[in-house]
């Protein structure tokens, strides 16, 4: 066991730090002291999503049904990928439409004030 | 005096044999496709030298097709127990080397009798499935062996944890026996899993498809929500099978690995009141809250691709294990839809099962509106949520960050399911509905005859009803605190749940809306 002294957002923590050896049995404990880590990765996203029919490439879809609040891009302009294109409302709440990866916006399919279903295209990306 | 070295010659000759597998040459072979072997696996899962195997000299009995003529080492699955990080699990692994890891009535038998053996000494199960499927040549005698194995699953669940990793093939009627298991790890690439391949799905319908659309991981964890996480190779599925065991108990009648040991800590935490957008209808990324909540940022999260509005996941506070059920405001408004009420419910119902406390956190703006989700059944599936937490026996506190609307509020595990604890943040908004939706409906006639007045009337209900305060004063919230003393909070009430025990009418079990 190690003592460590963590500080996270100026507060200090004390931590207690255990090294495990893979190689020992530490047989009769009930109980596995701190876990091994484990990332969790993300899976490829499968290539038959259940993407709406209406979006075609390129095309980005609305996540769900609401209205358009604020168109953050034009067509022409180059956007990095993550860039907000656009905020939707919907159930009490903004929800953002990011680009998925860089590019140009080639069209944008909505204005504000409209009304949008799930999957609606609402941006076209080259 | 000495035992004749002939029988002891003998003995590893046989044991050499069964080790080989399906042959040296073939066990080499996958190793250099980057494969573990099916003894490799259980190799990496157990502790050196803590491996006890059952039935390592097995053979079938099969008299069919020249079959009398082969030795199958094993009948093509290992099986046995050992430790993993100091605490006894079982395990079975399939190996594809030996008759493509099918299955035969020896080889189902192994399989139901390691499972025998772990409920009877309440332990966990880990099966590594890596198998072309049934022993057509033992005909019925290999379904029979599935309908046994299911049989065992069905009767180990809700008694000790069933954790089920697709390592390779796993089709048709042998993805129902890891369906049938707590949690499924598929390693991406290698492993497929499927009721019908894309062979059966063209002659059958015309549809034309992928396999890796009809059975790989991916699809799988994002789209068909069959799995809980997805692997990048052996040594990672091992990997995530022991951080999973670390959060769970051996069997349904301890306590989870709690580490009360550690000192408790009850100061404030400032960085949880940064969080906190100034305006509600900015999205708050519950990933970020749970991050501070947790011990070490460590949020172990189940089904992290699919049904994304709600996050659910285990993690420890201040050394108690927990599970997490969190709206995700960034998803879908966080709203509670079909798949993300089937996806919160089996995780109450696991953690309930295994004496796991919940902890909820509640931001949920509604059920998801629309037709495809009520013809779909979101009564039905929305009801599993409202099931799991009444149900639930377990300490159960609840934080309402900021939305908390309607049925799903109640479906998030207000107090009136039963919550021990619940808190809300000053931000949080527990009302009927929407103050847009209520004034309609309250000043209908007020809003016909004068239209510039509904602004005012809906600030006006804003005020009164979206807050914590009027079901503070109905005792509804056993107190209102700052964001920053969530973490001391969650961890004190906890430990004054810990001791919880609530006894309910004797039933076989309920009747959950499935």
């Amino acid at each position: 066991m190690r003592k460590l002294r963590v500080t996270v957002d100026g507060k200090a923590y004390e931590v207690l730090v255990e090294e495990l050896d893979g190689g020992s049995a530490p047989a009769g404990t009930p109980h596995p002291s701190r876990p091994a880590t484990a990332e969790i990765t993300a899976p490829v996203v499968a290539a038959s999503g259940p993407s709406p029919s209406a979006a075609g490439p390129g095309s980005i879809p609305s996540p769900l049904a609401g209205r358009v609040v604020t168109i953050h891009c034009a067509p022409g302009q180059v956007v990095e990928a993550g860039v907000n294109l656009i905020t939707l409302e919907a159930m009490k709440m903004n929800t953002f439409v990011q680009a998925p990866s860089g590019g140009t916006v080639k069209a944008v399919l909505v204005k504000e004030g409209d009304g949008v279903e799930e999957g609606q295209p609402l941006v076209t990306l080259e | 005096m000495a035992i004749q070295q002939s029988k002891l010659d003998e003995l590893h000759a046989r044991r050499e044999a069964v080790l080989a597998g399906g042959g040296k040459d073939k066990l080499e072979a996958r190793r250099k496709k980057g494969l573990m072997t099916a003894r490799d696996r259980l190799d990496a899962l157990f502790v050196p030298g803590t491996f006890l195997e059952f039935g390592m000299h097995a053979e079938h009995g099969c008299r069919n097709f020249g079959m009398e003529k082969k030795s199958l080492p094993a009948d093509a699955v290992v099986t046995g127990t050992g430790l993993v990080d100091g605490r006894p699990v079982t395990s079975f692994s399939q190996d594809f080397t030996v008759a493509g890891g099918s299955l035969g009535g020896v080889h189902a038998q192994k399989i139901v009798d390691a499972m025998d053996y772990a409920v009877q000494s309440g332990m966990p199960v880990v099966s590594f499935n890596d198998s072309g499927g049934a022993r057509i040549q033992e005909g019925v005698e290999s379904l029979s062996g599935y309908g046994k194995v299911f049989f065992k699953n069905v009767y180990l669940s809700g008694v000790v944890p069933q954790i089920a990793v697709i390592a390779g093939p796993c089709a048709g009627g042998a993805a129902y026996s890891p369906a049938l298991t707590d949690f499924l790890i598929m390693v991406k690439g290698q492993a497929n899993m499927f009721i019908c391949g894309p062979d059966v799905i063209l002659a059958a319908t015309g549809q034309k498809c992928t396999m890796d659309e009809v059975g790989g991981a991916a699809a799988h964890a994002a789209i068909s929500g069959n799995i809980h996480f997805v692997a990048n190779d052996d040594a990672h599925a091992i990997q995530l099978v022991k951080k999973l065991l670390s959060f769970i108990p051996s069997n349904n009648i301890l306590d989870p690995p709690h580490d009360l040991s550690v000192p408790l800590q009850l100061g404030p935490d400032p960085g949880m009141n940064e969080l906190v957008p100034e305006d509600s209808k900015s999205p708050l990324d519950v990933l970020d809250v749970i991050a501070r909540l947790v011990d070490d940022a460590d949020f172990f999260e189940v089904q992290r691709e699919w049904a994304k509005s709600l996050v659910v996941g285990f993690a420890r506070i201040q050394g108690v294990v927990v599970g997490i059920i969190a709206n995700q405001p960034k998803v879908k408004a966080g709203t509670l839809d079909i798949d993300s009420s089937d996806k919160g419910a089996r995780f109450i119902r696991f953690c309930n099962i295994f004496n796991i406390p919940l902890v909820t956190l509640v931001d949920v703006p509604g059920f998801m509106p629309g037709l495809q989700q009520e013809r779909g059944g979101i009564i039905r599936h929305g009801a599993k949520m409202l099931f799991a937490y009444g149900a639930a026996t377990v300490p159960k506190i609840t934080v309402i960050l900021r939305k908390a609307y309607g049925g799903a509020y109640l479906a998030m595990c207000s107090q009136d399911l039963g919550a021990d604890f619940v808190y809300a943040w000053p931000t949080a908004e527990i009302a009927v509905m929407g103050a847009e939706g209520a004034v309609k409906i309250l000043y209908k006639r007020e809003i016909e005859k004068d239209p510039s007045s509904e602004a005012g009337l809906i600030a006006e209900y804003r005020d009164k009803f979206a807050s914590p305060y009027q079901a503070a004063s109905r005792a509804m919230v056993t107190d209102v605190i700052e964001p920053a003393q969530t973490r001391a909070v969650v961890a004190m009430a906890l430990r004054n749940t810990l001791s919880k025990r609530e006894t309910r009418p004797p039933k076989k079990h309920g009747n959950i809306p499935l």
